[in-house]
């Protein structure tokens, strides 16, 4: 076990040294702080309900910012590794191919934090700020735990998709299909719960007990609805409507689709020939 | 050490075709302790994937692979150096790195690891620059790194694959060197290459593949003495070549008295070029 727990932090340590020195995360940080200076001097645009359009924007920019490193760094470093055969370089060592997968998770997971991190406290810089600048009317209300609270949320979903990811490595070869797949998982993600709202209301003949309503609530559990991770709306609010039992079980899921997508990746990559 | 029983191994066809490539077919071989194995072929012979599937990469299709009496397997690595055909590591990582991160997954104890390090460094001529980023490395230079990770943790097996690839004259002699040094310490070697000067300087055994199938299995001289032609020389010590019986006839004749004849042995080259020959032409 604790020979285990020594590879997999042995490629975790490799991954995020070698993500880290390749500016990337850099790149993106810089890109981000740029983006959210811009929200600052350009929130005099917004004709009202100022805090909530800057704690949108603001949020939406890590969000943003985490795609990108998902869907670029993460998709290249594991996909590209098997191309340029790195791979071998890691699995001729004693570390099995479960142990690369958690260990690259984990250090990608680690870059994902730094960069959410960073930006995270930017923001609420910002926030702080924009709030100073405001009448009360305006921005009457910063909830700062529920700030860090959506913070946590974006990274978990981040993490569930950065887990997809490796999955999808572990099925395609090709870092270009690998991308292409997770760009669509996510667009996927996103529609499905409004697919699913559009077609209760519209359709009047889908019921509970209908096959094409189990057959969208059977999708909706592959591609989880991340809208139950966002809180951006309880920052501003006097009295946020969250119950808590909602949203511990909104995280306690998303930690177990990524367990089990998690475990999905391990089985895949221990059955495929390199 | 390693045991190959009848083994196959075919790739899965590309898209659109019906046929799977076999890559291996019905190869037999074994490296026994403190042996040393030279595997050579052309181009696709099987060489890389013999290897792969010896290092657990890839399954076989059909037959038995062991390594260390047992399928191959993760934890065995702990005792296989390991240096592939193509040095590719994480390019923004420092040589020391690369190294610790070798050590660390071989749970070498912390005593040894830095010790080892500093001793494979220097004997590569890479301590000087063990903390310079791998993507400003020479191709000689990732190569020597390459052979230190397989090297750190002391293995009782190693496994080279074109060894000698990017290295300039000097640095092919010390890597020679230091394979022979290997060998004298009882280490398992199998060894990969298209330099069959070296091959032939560095194995105890020679291995040759061709389009997945062996071709010969045995000693260099066994290789050699196989196909010997006999030699006239005579007494100015020249070796005379006869265009026909009859000429070799009258000479002899007339030269009974002062000449002798001489077993020649094939050069290994000429011996390989033979062998792969007859091979393609059964």
């Amino acid at each position: 076990m604790k020979q285990a727990i020594q590879c997999i932090s042995a490629v975790a340590q490799l991954t995020f040294l070698d993500g880290l020195r390749k500016q990337t995360l850099l790149g993106l940080i810089v890109l981000a702080l740029l983006l959210e200076c811009s929200g600052i001097f350009f929130m005099d645009f917004f004709g009202h309900d100022i805090g909530r359009a800057s704690s949108d924007f603001l949020l939406s920019v890590i969000w943003l910012a985490g795609l990108v490193f998902l869907f670029f760094h993460a998709v290249q470093t594991i996909a590209l590794s098997e191309e340029r055969k790195s791979i071998y370089m890691i699995l001729s060592r004693p570390i099995s191919r479960s142990q690369y997968v958690l260990g690259t998770f984990i250090g990608l997971a680690s870059l994902l934090l730094i960069l959410q991190a960073s930006l995270g406290v930017v923001a609420w810089f910002s926030l702080l700020w924009i709030k100073t600048q405001l009448d009360v009317q305006y921005f009457a209300v910063f909830n700062h735990g529920y700030f860090v609270l959506s913070l946590f949320g974006l990274m978990l979903m981040q993490c569930c998709v950065l887990a997809i990811i490796m999955l999808f490595c572990g099925m395609l070869r090709g870092s270009f299909l690998v991308l292409m797949m997770s760009i669509a998982y996510y667009f996927i993600c996103s529609s499905i719960p409004v697919v699913l709202e559009a077609v209760k209301q519209q359709i009047s003949s889908v019921q509970e007990g209908d096959n094409f309503y189990y057959l969208l609530q059977g999708l909706a559990l592959i591609f989880p609805d991340f809208s139950r991770l966002d809180f951006k709306d309880a920052i501003l609010e006097m009295n946020p409507s969250l119950v808590a039992v909602d949203t511990v079980s909104a995280f306690v899921l998303s930690a177990l689709y990524l367990v089990i997508v998690l475990t999905c990746a391990c089985y895949l990559y221990s059955r495929r020939d390199l | 050490m390693i045991q190959f029983n009848d083994v196959d191994k075919e790739y899965p066809s590309e898209l659109g075709e019906n046929n799977v490539f076999p890559a291996l077919s019905q190869v037999s071989f074994q490296l026994e302790e403190g042996q040393s194995l030279g595997m050579i072929g052309s181009n696709g012979a099987g060489k890389s994937t013999c290897i792969r599937l010896m290092m657990g990469f890839m399954k076989h299709s059909a037959g038995s692979v062991a390594v260390f009496g047992s399928s191959p397997h993760s934890s065995q690595h702990r005792n296989i150096g390991y240096l592939p055909e193509v040095t590719a590591f994480p390019q923004n990582l420092k040589c020391i790195e690369l190294l610790r991160f070798a050590a660390k997954t071989c749970a070498m104890p912390k005593k040894e690891v830095e010790a080892s390090i500093e001793y494979w460094l220097t004997r590569l001529g890479l301590w000087d620059v063990r903390f310079r980023l791998l993507r400003n490395f020479s191709k000689g230079m990732q190569q020597r790194a390459s052979f230190a990770m397989a090297l750190v943790h002391d293995p009782k097996l190693l496994i080279l694959d074109e060894p000698m690839s990017g290295l300039d004259p000097v640095g092919r002699m010390e890597i020679v060197a230091l394979i022979q040094e290997l060998r004298e310490k009882g280490k398992s070697i199998l060894f990969c290459s298209h330099v069959l000067d070296d091959v032939e300087k560095l194995v105890d055994q020679v291995l040759i593949l061709h389009q997945g199938k062996v071709c010969f299995q045995g000693s260099v001289s066994e290789l050699c003495q196989s196909q010997a032609d006999w030699l006239v020389v005579g007494q100015d010590l020249q070796q005379h070549r006869f265009s026909s019986r009859e000429e070799l006839s009258v000479y002899m004749q007339e030269n009974a008295d002062n000449i002798k004849l001489v077993k020649h042995h094939e050069d290994f080259e000429s011996a390989f070029l033979r062998t792969v020959k007859e091979s393609v032409a059964i």
